[in-house]
């Protein structure tokens, strides 16, 4: 099947056209499935995202005579759906953080003083943030994760997960400062021996 | 929070060649559905024939029942010999719609909009919908169902998506109570009440069970399209739906 994917047709137009012609669909798939994979991958990992990918546009397509046409980048709606299917599997996702967190830090080998400092420092952070990010309530998390992998707008989040501007930026506020909170409370050089 | 980015690019794969089954996923869906239905279906509320309420004088009598304990009843199409609908007006603001006769629905419109309700209905034969959505949805009907929800026969689940839909701001403005019930406090300005109501000219009876009628309501903004009609095999489908609360 030949889909246009030319970028000078926004994306609430290929949804339009898809109502009557519903293979049309497919050019958004073209568009997107590789963004949404690597948002689903790096929240569950590469196991579930596949299927996750092919769930999020069949639900979309199954909604796509409710999508709001004055929104012409249908990736915030994409993102919000394949967030929804990422909460409901929220088990795995905390597993998957727990996992790496319990993962041996590399050893730093020989080199400079700075170098092995500096190793250090980023394996402290990284345990220290996966601990944070399986401590976070869900809704925080879904709306930090989803902020920060997209660089997307509050209002954008907030079309995308369906709940008020006031909510995403409260929530975003608290997530960010449990996180900081973490990052600043440890001690990157002792933060590393965990498992 | 460059940490949190440098923990996200670490963390994330690269699509890979398979997901090209992904798509084939999809485009089956497209090809072979290409008009889904699932969704509209949950709006629509099938009405089961019951022995209580069988038969259009009984429906009648329920009416005036109904306004008799309202207390303020307008009853419309005074002195007509045979009304085709009945309007009642509620205490608490809601207005009740009950059609006796399917003719004349501009009737039903007029009326409705001189009690502030802009309205747009449709009388079909059941069997028959409108083919094309005519209208866009609002915002608020979106109850996010999945498609395995959707397709769960459990009771558990089937309730939780009515719990869903109930809360969506169609059902709260046009609700399956005692016939059709509009309540205008949930109808923001703008807002046109899109009713759809199919009858079957057969009356069902206990002992050859059917849908006696079903109709569909939903809010939209408008502008509003002419209904196409086209078949809905679906329609005479009493499954094992739960009746809706008020019937």
């Amino acid at each position: 099947m030949v889909t246009d994917t030319s970028p000078l047709v926004v994306d609430s137009e290929i949804i339009t056209s898809s109502l009557d012609d519903p293979e049309k669909f497919a050019a958004l798939f073209d568009r997107h499935a590789g963004t949404l994979y690597r948002y689903i991958s790096f929240r569950l990992g590469p196991e579930l995202a596949e299927d996750l990918v092919g769930e999020t546009f069949l639900i979309a397509f199954r909604r796509r005579d409710a999508y709001d046409v004055s929104y012409r980048d249908a990736r915030p709606w994409l993102l919000g759906i394949a967030t929804k299917l990422i909460t409901g599997q929220r088990r795995t996702e905390v597993s998957r953080y727990r996992a790496l967190e319990r993962q041996s830090p590399a050893q730093p080998v020989e080199g400079p003083e700075e170098a092995i400092t500096r190793d250090l420092t980023a394996q402290g952070s990284r345990t220290v943030l996966l601990n944070a990010l399986a401590l976070l309530s869900r809704g925080d998390r879904d709306v930090l994760l989803l902020v920060a992998w997209s660089d997307m707008t509050y209002e954008e989040a907030a079309h995308a997960l369906d709940i008020p501007v006031g909510t995403v930026k409260s929530r975003l506020n608290r997530a960010r400062r449990k996180i900081r909170h973490a990052l600043g409370g440890v001690n990157p050089l002792e933060g590393h021996d965990h498992g | 929070m460059d940490e949190l980015k440098t923990l996200i690019k670490e963390l994330e794969h690269e699509p890979p060649h398979s997901l090209a089954r992904q798509r084939l996923r999809l485009a089956q869906e497209a090809t072979a559905a290409p008009r889904d239905r699932r969704w509209s279906r949950l709006l629509r509320h099938n009405r089961r024939e019951q022995p209580l309420l069988s038969g259009r004088r009984l429906a009648m009598g329920a009416a005036v029942a109904a306004a008799v304990a309202a207390g303020v009843a307008v009853p419309s199409l005074l002195g007509s010999a045979d009304p085709a609908y009945a309007l009642t007006k509620n205490q608490d603001g809601s207005i009740n719609l009950k059609i006796y006769d399917f003719r004349n629905p501009e009737h039903v419109e007029k009326e409705l909009a001189d009690w502030g309700v802009p309205a747009d209905i449709t009388y079909l034969p059941l069997g028959k919908r409108c083919g094309n959505n005519r209208a866009p949805f609002l915002k608020g009907d979106d109850v996010g169902a999945t498609k395995e929800e959707l397709s769960n026969s459990d009771a558990a689940v089937q309730a939780g998506l009515r719990e869903r839909l109930e809360k969506s701001s169609s059902y709260q403005a046009i609700r399956p109570q005692d016939g059709i019930t509009i309540y205008p406090r949930h109808i923001k300005p703008g807002q046109i009440a899109l009713i759809e109501v199919m009858e079957n000219p057969v009356t069902p009876t206990v002992e050859r069970p059917g849908v006696a009628w079903q109709f569909s309501g939903r809010l939209t903004t408008g502008p509003i399209e002419p209904c196409k009609v086209v078949a809905d095999p679906s329609a005479t489908d009493i499954g094992d739906a739960t009746p809706p609360a008020g019937s």
